[in-house]
């Protein structure tokens, strides 16, 4: 009984402290969940800058929203309600800088941004509006607009803006160019649902002030239905997706683990009948965790959440380490002697896995890079700890005997040789099904990597698809020696876009150009203006017999000389937030200059594009296309990977070969792990999946697996010889205990990564089906690599 | 019902006119439609205001809270049609008077000061003409605070003079369809 405590408080121990270290890691740990860290560093440059220019952009603070009546038709006279009321309120919320659900408002303000720069920004200047008949004719039509319901603006710009400049600049740096109008505001392709574009107050990295603005759209939502019925509100973008995929993380994370630990228990219960032993099986895995979590900050600075999702699926392997140690403990041995003499075959498995990692830390992809590092300390450390510290624990643990169940693996085992050939061919079968699949083999979407829950990017996509503007697959990258470089450049391109949209080639376009004109067309629109005296002279020319008062314009003389005086502005110089989100997506500073976008909407010819846009002449410009650009760089990454992961099986076969010297053992269990994982990917292919980087990180750890349960199942078959019987002392359990334990370890993992299999995170998902299979296939596949039939025990 | 409005701008020695329709749904929603000089449409709902185009397109839109001399001036139309007393003294202070000499019995003439500082600040005050309004007189006069017009029509309004600080006017003619 004072054992049976001890056992707890052992296990419970270092269990607890354990667990205080590993918060103390996570507490200090830097995460990231972005997708970029999956890119690799020295990735297609024009994506890198792509992906800077949406990350340091608006992009990342834009929240998209979708609404639609619950009850009733979704007329177009309805939408524009919902949609104005939901737009008032969400501003209401004081959450968000802007919300644009594509009508102009002229709230107080919000033509302030473009006044201060209307005779230097796009639209391009009319000098002919300045001439005395040009200001005759504006000053007419502004008493038309006085008695028109806008009056209250204009009333408020005539004194400084007799020609209305300041509304046409308005007019053109807010227009979206984007979504389908209905009745002023923007609704779906379908025409069901009112679309709106939210922009949050500022960048929040921090968690509350990110789910506070996610929470302010349920508010304002709740605020519409007060008065308007029940609606449905669809929101996506950054901002919900890290909110809502954070929810999901935690969500998912206490339900994998709720359903993955007690299987765990459950199978080491039935096998060992000790909830001590659950706990003690629990140390080595802890340990291993928090060391790789802690090597990967103190090496990359940062820990990518996939690279603690990978991590957690370690449960599935490192937890065989204790199990190896339990599963061979015997009465007249104590855990001590039992560590020891287990410790060889133990070792061999973990420097052989670790060593095939190792060549993944060096890869140029940080997130393959942190997975390499994180797997091999946690490896290392897992079974150091199962060699150095579990016998503590489990010292007091008394263990019920083994069952002679066991023993009738025994004859299966050695039967199963037989089927190595069979088994040889099914790999042979394999590795020709996936080269007659070739690229097919292949996932080749990005976002198949992305750790967002499948739900969430499907919402965005669909609601992208709806703003049609925002997800453009052609893009023309624009490089220049400097911003100005930049805009020149876009503006020689203009003419030509402009005939494309003509002709129908390309549906729209967006570049900075359209918007900011360059210094040198700016100073060349500001010299064609009057000067100070011209303007007067022709202001009072086109003001007789007009009903202004005199003096009336005295504000507007003001401005124009003022801009005429001070020269032209540069994208630097437009601070207002309204028109900087305007640059920011569409220009970048980089290090060898500028690069400017110009996103291509509906392109139909992209050939008749790249045509005409060498026919510009003009340099530093070419067309990207982003899906071959994705595919390409996966493509890339998945070269480098598998290379890494060919040199790995190098390395792990070079161990092998250093831990068991002789060349038969060597080829034996290096074809079981190779058939494991040939038979693994075979199998995933048949079941219709393409292939990630994720599925290739699972086959690692199948080979893992395999390699350790073929060196026990070979120490069992081993012991199991005729003269080494009779040297052991009890070699008559030690393959039965081997087996055993095998057995455990193949069923644990089996059952942890089918739960996985089925969680919501791709990655997840991927890694946990690849690895359920491997675990099976592994043990199915050691055992007859390693089965000492009648031929192979005669040659041996 | 039709209406013709005449605006005064400081800077312009022209009286400004439109005309038009006006069209009020009970409780809150205002529509204005005018027809010259230009075809184009107002929606006043709550403190939102869109115009519209003539295609019906809407082409911008203003929070009338913003600009509290506007909205005073639609709050005062609006409570005015409804014939709400409470509403109207609620943002302005009235004083009603009729006038026994004048040429058409059972005249009178309301003047509103509006009472919020906001609004103050760039409306002077409203003035209308009106004729026998029973309901409404009564709500002022006799603080019954009910206000309803107890059935009688409640367009009884003949003009609303919008004076601003600034010196600016807004008259808006109303003449109920006959």
């Amino acid at each position: 009984m004072r054992a049976g405590v001890q056992a707890f408080v052992r296990a419970g121990v270092l269990v607890a402290l354990l667990l205080a270290a590993s918060a103390g890691v996570f507490a200090l740990l830097p995460l990231r969940a972005d997708l970029t860290v999956l890119l690799p560093e020295q990735q297609s440059q024009d994506l890198a800058i792509m992906n800077q220019a949406l990350r340091s952009g608006p992009a990342g603070r834009t929240v998209l929203i979708a609404l639609e009546p619950e009850q009733g038709e979704a007329d177009p006279e309805r939408l524009a309600e919902l949609s104005r009321a939901y737009k008032a309120a969400l501003l209401e919320t004081g959450y968000y800088a802007r919300v644009v659900n594509g009508s102009f408002s002229l709230d107080a303000g919000a033509l302030d941004p473009f006044r201060d720069y209307r005779y230097r920004l796009n639209p391009p200047l009319d000098p002919g509006d300045y001439t005395a008949d040009g200001l005759s004719k504006k000053l007419e039509e502004l008493l038309v607009e006085l008695r028109g319901l806008g009056s209250p603006v204009i009333e408020d710009l005539m004194a400084d803006d007799p020609t209305l400049r300041t509304l046409e600049v308005a007019q053109l740096w807010r227009d979206s160019g984007g979504p389908r109008k209905e009745n002023g505001v923007w609704v779906g392709q379908d025409g069901t649902r009112a679309l709106l574009v939210a922009l949050s107050e500022r960048e929040g990295f921090d968690v509350a002030r990110q789910r506070a603005v996610v929470a302010a759209l349920e508010t304002a939502e709740a605020a519409v239905e007060a008065d308007h019925g029940p609606i449905t509100l669809t929101t996506a973008g950054p901002p919900v997706i890290t909110v809502k995929g954070r929810e999901t993380v935690n969500a998912e994370t206490a339900r994998l683990l709720g359903l993955s630990l007690p299987v765990v228990a459950l199978v080491l219960l039935v096998a060992f009948y000790r909830v001590s032993v659950v706990l003690a099986a629990a140390v080595p895995l802890i340990a291993g965790f928090a060391a790789g979590a802690a090597a990967v900050a103190g090496v990359f600075g940062t820990v990518h959440v996939t690279t603690l999702g990978f991590g957690a699926t370690l449960v599935g392997v490192t937890v065989d380490y204790p199990l190896h140690l339990f599963a061979h403990q015997r009465r007249t041995h104590g855990p001590w002697a039992t560590a020891r003499r287990i410790w060889p075959a133990l070792r061999l498995g973990v420097v052989t896995t670790a060593i095939g990692f190792v060549p993944l830390v060096f890869s140029s992809f940080p997130g393959v890079a942190q997975l390499g590092l994180f797997t091999l300390v946690a490896l290392v450390v897992a079974a150091l700890v199962t060699r150095y510290a579990l016998p503590w624990t489990a010292q007091p643990i008394q263990l019920p005997e083994t069952r002679a169940l066991w023993d009738r693996l025994a004859p299966l085992h050695h039967w199963s040789a037989r089927l190595r050939w069979p088994a040889l061919a099914l790999a042979v079968a394999c590795v020709g099904l996936m080269s007659f699949k070739g690229d097919a083999l292949w996932e080749a979407d990005l976002r198949a990597l992305s750790p967002t829950p499948a739900e969430l990017k499907a919402t965005d996509k669909a609601l992208r698809a709806d703003l049609a503007a925002t997800n453009p697959r052609f893009l023309v990258a624009i490089q220049g020696e400097d911003a100005q470089q930049v805009l020149a450049r876009g503006e020689a391109l203009l003419p030509t876009l402009r005939d494309l949209r003509e002709t129908g080639v390309l549906a729209g376009f967006d570049t900075l150009a359209r918007y900011l004109p360059s210094r040198a067309r700016q100073a060349e629109r500001l010299a064609a203006l009057p000067d100070r005296a011209a303007l007067q002279d022709r202001l009072a020319k086109a003001t007789a017999g007009l009903p202004f008062e005199p003096g009336t314009f005295e504000a507007f003389v003001d401005d124009l000389s003022a801009a005429k005086q001070a020269g032209p502005v540069g994208p630097g110089d437009l601070q207002h937030p309204a028109l900087r989100s305007r640059v920011a997506n569409l220009l970048v500073e980089t290090q060898d200059g500028a690069r400017g976008f110009a996103f291509i909407r509906g392109l139909r010819d992209p050939a008749a594009l790249d045509r005409a846009l060498a026919d510009t002449q003009v340099s530093g410009v070419r067309l990207l296309d982003l899906k071959v650009e994705t595919e390409s760089l996966l493509r890339g990454y998945r070269t480098e990977t598998l290379t890494w992961i060919a040199l790995g099986a190098v390395l792990a076969a070079l161990a092998l070969g250093a831990g068991l010297r002789r060349a038969r053992p060597v080829m034996l269990v290096s074809a079981a792990v190779a058939v494991s994982v040939l038979a693994t990917a075979g199998m995933l292919v048949v079941l219709g999946t393409s292939l990630t980087v994720f599925h290739l990180l699972g086959l690692m750890v199948v080979a893992g697996l395999g390699l350790d349960y073929a060196i026990f199942l070979r120490e069992a078959a081993e012991s199991e010889r005729p003269r080494a019987a009779a040297k052991a002392d009890d070699g008559d359990t030690h393959g039965r205990d081997a087996r055993r334990s095998v057995v455990i370890c193949a069923v644990t993992s089996t059952a942890v990564f089918a739960i996985l299999g089925g969680a919501e995170f791709p990655m997840l998902a991927q890694l946990g089906t690849t690895v359920a299979i491997g675990a099976a296939l592994s043990l199915v596949f050691g055992l007859i690599f390693t089965g000492r039939g009648q031929k192979a025990g005669q040659a041996a | 019902m039709a209406f013709r409005e005449e605006r005064l701008v400081t800077s312009v020695d022209e009286m400004l006119e439109s005309r038009g329709r006006l069209i009020y749904e009970p409780p809150a929603r205002l529509e204005k439609i005018v027809e010259q000089p230009r075809r184009e449409r107002a929606v006043v709902e709550g403190d939102r205001m869109s115009v519209f185009d003539a295609d019906g397109d809407e082409v911008a839109t203003f929070d009338l809270a913003e600009r509290p001399g506007l909205k005073a001036s639609f709050d005062a139309v609006r409570a005015l049609l409804k014939g709400d007393a409470e509403a109207l003294r609620a943002g302005f202070e009235v004083a009603l008077s009729a006038d026994p000499d004048g040429p058409a019995p059972g005249a009178w003439e309301m003047r509103l000061s509006p009472k919020g500082e906001d609004a103050g600040y760039t409306l002077s005050r409203i003035l209308i003409d009106g004729q026998g309004a029973p309901g409404l007189s009564g709500g002022a006069n006799g603080g019954d605070g009910g206000g309803a017009n107890g059935g009688a029509a409640p367009c009884q309004v003949k003009t609303i003079d919008v004076r601003q600080r600034d010196g600016g006017r807004r008259v808006l003619h109303l003449r109920p369809r006959s």
